[in-house]
């Protein structure tokens, strides 16, 4: 059985969200929600360190999904494929998942369940790759098997000279890789700033 | 020195604003009196930050209660003092039926697919503390109408109103003489299942390891002898006299004494734990939650009705409207507990 993921190639990201737009149509996300959106962060204040990095935010496919064991019908499930999917049909939207996801990456839909990435697995069955990689102009996003060292998903991991997870402490295994980022994830999200750093910039 | 600044096109967050605000206040407690313009990660990636509110912190509460209330009257019949303590048992039992189903009506309200709400018992799930809490809930509603039956007979033969539907009745006799006559047995199993339930409550926020301030096993056995204490409470508010308000209120004291000492150990875990625990620590104890927490959680719900409990226990006389003021700030510091808690818990990611 593969076992799917994704990464993305910071050198390359311009953010541009045609990855967000190409999934919002694709998967008919309700407006003012999103499964996958392109944060941009700004670090440093002088010429010299500043830099622009994004985050990439979808759901991260985790090998031990906290989400998972947390639902209390088994609406959330895992496929053999390694895909981290909702099963509509008996999510009661209780939101117990939402409120497990470390990384906030589920929303709850206005039609009273929650929706995630589901790694556009419709079009993975039917042989195509996701709607947010087909969109990307700079080829930024892979998509592939981990499994298959000839994957272009391993290969871009491979090749690349740094290669991040989120919270990587937190043991949950996410398949979505952040390969050659200037700037750590930790750091990106404002992580271990001294407090004297804070209030200096207090604006 | 780093300055993050983060942005996200159109962020569809309900909430948002009180989210960010919220987590620069949290940001100020931990980094000293001023709110700095950083917005963090985490405020970016939880677009979707209303995820429990008053009707979870309100269940909460109410399934707490019922917990005591069902401890207590089960403690009474397994001690022998059914008897003795009768008028105070009887509401105890009599309370705790409806105060379950409102708790499954806010449960019900706050799901967000109100149709389909039978999954949770076509399905067990061990690992969900939520499809424990669900069989749980199931289990006490029907225990403890059993256990209320036979005092719902007996209120009814008193107030002498004639029977309008003798088939119900006949009914509803015939299952109470049968829950009479298994007594202990019922007050086994609902002794149990009050503790499963009030230790639940706890545990379902407990369990989540992407809540700071929620991840302590100490939340359960806080909501336990919280929820024990608002039944004490409440039961002395209702029936203040009687050989059981002595032993109550001495119970009462034991139990703000033990509440107090379970907070504590609550925040000592989370302040040396890492980053995260401590400053979700640091937002109760000094940030944005520190005024509720100390005047309603603390003061309110804890340590003035240990005070006056105290107080009456050393001085034996308490006046009635003190004794009554005491027992209210109980119950609230306890809703004041779950409020807290549940929103604090969601902010300052």
């Amino acid at each position: 059985m593969p076992r799917y993921g994704m990464a993305v190639d910071l050198d390359r990201c311009i953010g541009c969200q045609a990855c967000a737009v190409a999934c919002a149509v694709e998967n008919q996300v309700p407006e003012g929600f999103f499964r996958r959106r392109v944060g941009e962060v700004t670090t440093g204040d002088d010429p010299a360190t500043l830099r622009l990095t994004f985050l990439h935010l979808q759901c991260y496919h985790c090998e031990r999904p906290p989400c998972v064991p947390v639902c209390p019908t088994g609406a959330t499930y895992v496929t053999r494929d390694g895909l981290c999917l909702v099963n509509y049909d008996i999510c009661i939207g209780c939101r117990a998942c939402v409120t497990a996801c470390p990384y906030g990456m589920r929303y709850p839909h206005p039609r009273g369940v929650v929706d995630k990435c589901s790694l556009c697995d419709h079009r993975i069955a039917a042989g195509r790759l996701p709607a947010c990689v087909e969109a990307c102009p700079t080829r930024a996003l892979v998509f592939g098997d981990l499994d298959d060292p000839a994957s272009p998903l391993r290969q871009a991991i491979a090749a690349a000279a740094r290669v991040e997870v989120d919270r990587p402490e937190l043991g949950t295994r996410p398949k979505f890789f952040l390969l050659n980022g200037r700037v750590s994830l930790p750091e990106a999200r404002g992580e271990g700033m001294p407090a004297q750093a804070a209030e200096v910039t207090g604006r | 020195m780093t300055v993050v600044t983060a942005t996200v096109p159109s962020s569809g967050c309900r909430r948002r604003g009180a989210a960010a605000s919220a987590s620069a206040a949290v940001m100020a407690a931990v980094g000293g009196g001023v709110a700095p313009a950083v917005e963090r990660h985490g405020d970016v990636l939880n677009t979707h930050l209303d995820l429990w509110g008053w009707e979870v912190a309100a269940y909460l509460f109410l399934g707490g209660l019922a917990a005591g209330l069902l401890i207590v009257a089960s403690w009474a019949v397994l001690a022998g003092r059914r008897r003795e303590y009768l008028p105070a048992v009887r509401v105890a039992t009599l309370l705790v039926p409806p105060l379950i189903g409102a708790g499954l009506v806010l449960l019900w309200l706050d799901l967000g697919s109100k149709l389909t709400p039978f999954w949770l018992y076509v399905t067990l799930r061990p690992t969900s503390p939520m499809s424990w809490g669900a069989w749980i809930l199931l289990a006490v509603l029907l225990t403890s109408s059993l256990a209320a039956i036979p005092a719902l007979l007996a209120m009814r033969a008193r107030a002498s109103v004639p029977c309008r539907l003798p088939r119900l009745h006949r009914v509803l006799e015939h299952v109470g003489r049968w829950a009479a006559r298994h007594g202990r047995w019922l007050a086994w199993i609902n002794l149990w299942l009050g503790v499963g339930l009030g230790l639940y409550t706890g545990i379902l926020l407990g369990t989540m390891v992407a809540r700071p301030a929620w991840n302590s096993p100490m939340l359960g056995p806080l909501f336990l002898a919280s929820g024990l204490s608002g039944a004490v409470a409440l039961l002395l508010l209702l029936r203040p006299r009687g050989p059981w308000a002595p032993v109550f209120v001495r119970a009462e004291v034991g139990l703000h004494a033990t509440k107090l000492a379970l907070l504590g150990l609550y925040l000592t875990g989370l302040a040396t734990s890492g980053a995260a625990p401590q400053a979700a620590a640091a937002a109760l104890v000094r940030g944005v939650w520190a005024p509720a927490f100390w005047t309603l959680v603390v003061g309110a719900g804890m340590a003035v009705p240990l005070a006056v409990g105290l107080r009456e226990v050393t001085v034996h006389r308490c006046p009635r409207r003190l004794a009554v003021a005491s027992c209210t700030l109980a119950l609230a510091g306890g809703l004041a507990l779950r409020v807290v808690l549940v929103y604090a818990g969601q902010h300052g990611l």
